[in-house]
């Protein structure tokens, strides 16, 4: 051990059945393997209970590096992972100038196109800044829906540019550098064709209105002024 | 014309500036005789979006968290042709307050993947010529924080309207009539600014 620590905050209401938790994890035994110890919390079940909440700050605090893995929503950060990052900086004002605990992210979004994440790298940088944490980077990428609840080293093939993407970043994450662009636009390679990915999450939509008994009522309108 | 605006400022009037930009909203939509359904997204009780996507495959255009007041944004998120979002630029994002509400509001799209600009986005449960309108507050300039806030408007444009967007920052003490004179200008509230 090299006295590291390392805190992985998922912000996902799948919790441990999510892909950002697939992601996150597999990040955090690539650098347990560069000697940091680990601990990982989730972001939604500490809303609302005040213990939780603050085992999940005082761990922010003792952390040298903290990873935040979650999912695109609405273009950027869910609304429980803004609100735990409003916590953390309200905790952490007049520190700014600091930069002693570092900070990197993974993003997934459900679209194919990477690019829908942009904003959301932006805000968590501005986050960094704004909470005193260096910023080493954000890992984003799409199709994080093919990823599912699985663990990522059960994935297979169809996730090899992340799972070496994030062997990659890991030697820079765990030594506190800046992740290099050629592993970002690594990790932000498609995993399948854009095609066969629409293609399957349109079956799988079709699929899961069937089992619920909704198939041909997909496009209802429930709220429509008559 | 039928808006919906979701004030996320802060609970017990904590961003005074927030508060005076909702008044301007009101003014400028109350002179062009628009019929608003506003909502203080603080004052609510709006839980959050779990992620099952229930409102896409078991109960098609309504979330499964059926305790809470989201139904109402719903509603009106529906008829209306004006959507306005105000919030104090959180990280150069949008509040948790009316972070809640947008991530609730996935059951206004359908499922199926449609293109846009070359860029897959979802379409509309209710089709309608839709157009955004975001307001940032903040205490003092920041350019970062705005170029963050204008990018992520733009991109909630694509996704939530029919892909205009426009985006206003107030930062410092902007007095009331200020504002009103800006939102005055804009096209979306019938200005000529460009
Ligand atoms: C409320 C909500 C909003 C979402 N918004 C977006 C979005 O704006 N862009 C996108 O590409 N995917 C969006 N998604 C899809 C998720 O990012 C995608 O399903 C992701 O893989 C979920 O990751 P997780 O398993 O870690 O939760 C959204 C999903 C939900 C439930």
């Amino acid at each position: 051990m090299n006295g590291r620590k390392v805190l992985l905050l998922v912000g996902s209401p799948r919790g441990s059945a999510s892909s950002s938790h697939a992601l996150g994890d597999h990040l955090l035994s690539l650098l347990e393997g560069h000697g940091m110890a680990t601990k990982k919390l989730l972001v939604y079940p500490a809303l609302g209970d005040d213990k939780r909440m603050t085992e999940l700050l005082a761990a922010v605090d003792a952390c040298s590096l903290l990873v935040l893995a979650f999912p695109l929503y609405v273009d950027q950060l869910p609304a429980p992972l803004i609100d735990t990052l409003q916590r953390i900086a309200d905790r952490r004002q007049g520190r700014q100038g600091e930069m002693r605990q570092a900070l990197a992210a993974i993003v997934n979004c459900g679209f194919p196109e990477t690019l829908h994440c942009r904003p959301a790298a932006g805000i968590v940088r501005l986050f960094a800044a704004q909470a005193g944490f260096r910023f080493l980077g954000c890992l984003a990428l799409g199709m994080g829906g093919a990823i599912g609840k699985r663990p990522l080293a059960e994935a297979g093939g169809v996730v090899r540019h992340q799972a070496r993407a994030l062997k990659e970043a890991a030697p820079f994450i765990a030594e506190g550098r800046e992740i290099p662009l050629a592993v970002i636009e690594l990790m932000a390679r498609p995993m399948m064709p854009r095609w066969f990915y629409t293609g399957m999450a349109h079956w799988g939509w079709k699929r899961a209105a069937r089992k619920h008994g909704v198939r041909s009522r997909l496009g209802e309108r429930p709220f429509a002024e008559v | 014309m039928k808006a919906v605006f979701l004030k996320g400022s802060p609970p017990a009037g904590r961003d005074p500036l927030c508060n005076r930009a909702a008044a301007a909203v009101m003014a400028r939509a109350h002179a062009l005789s628009w019929e608003v359904k506003a909502f203080a997204l603080a004052t609510m009780n709006i839980k959050a979006c779990r992620g099952c996507f229930s409102c896409w495959t078991r109960t098609p255009g309504r979330c499964i968290i059926a305790d809470d007041d989201q139904e109402a944004v719903l509603r009106a998120w529906a008829g209306a042709e004006r959507i306005i979002l105000l919030t104090p630029l959180t990280f150069g994002g949008y509040s948790p307050e009316l972070k809640k509400a947008l991530d609730r509001a996935i059951p206004a799209l359908l499922p199926f993947f449609i293109r846009i600009n070359g860029e897959t986005h979802h379409p509309q449960r209710y089709p309608r010529p839709r157009r955004l309108l975001a307001i940032g507050t903040l205490k003092g300039p920041d350019s970062e924080s705005e170029e963050v806030f204008r990018d992520l408007v733009g991109r909630n444009a694509l996704n939530m309207s029919d892909g205009e967007a426009t985006t206003m920052v107030f930062s410092g003490d902007v007095p009331l009539s200020e504002m009103e004179k800006r939102l005055g200008t804009e096209p979306f509230f019938g200005g000529t600014a460009q």
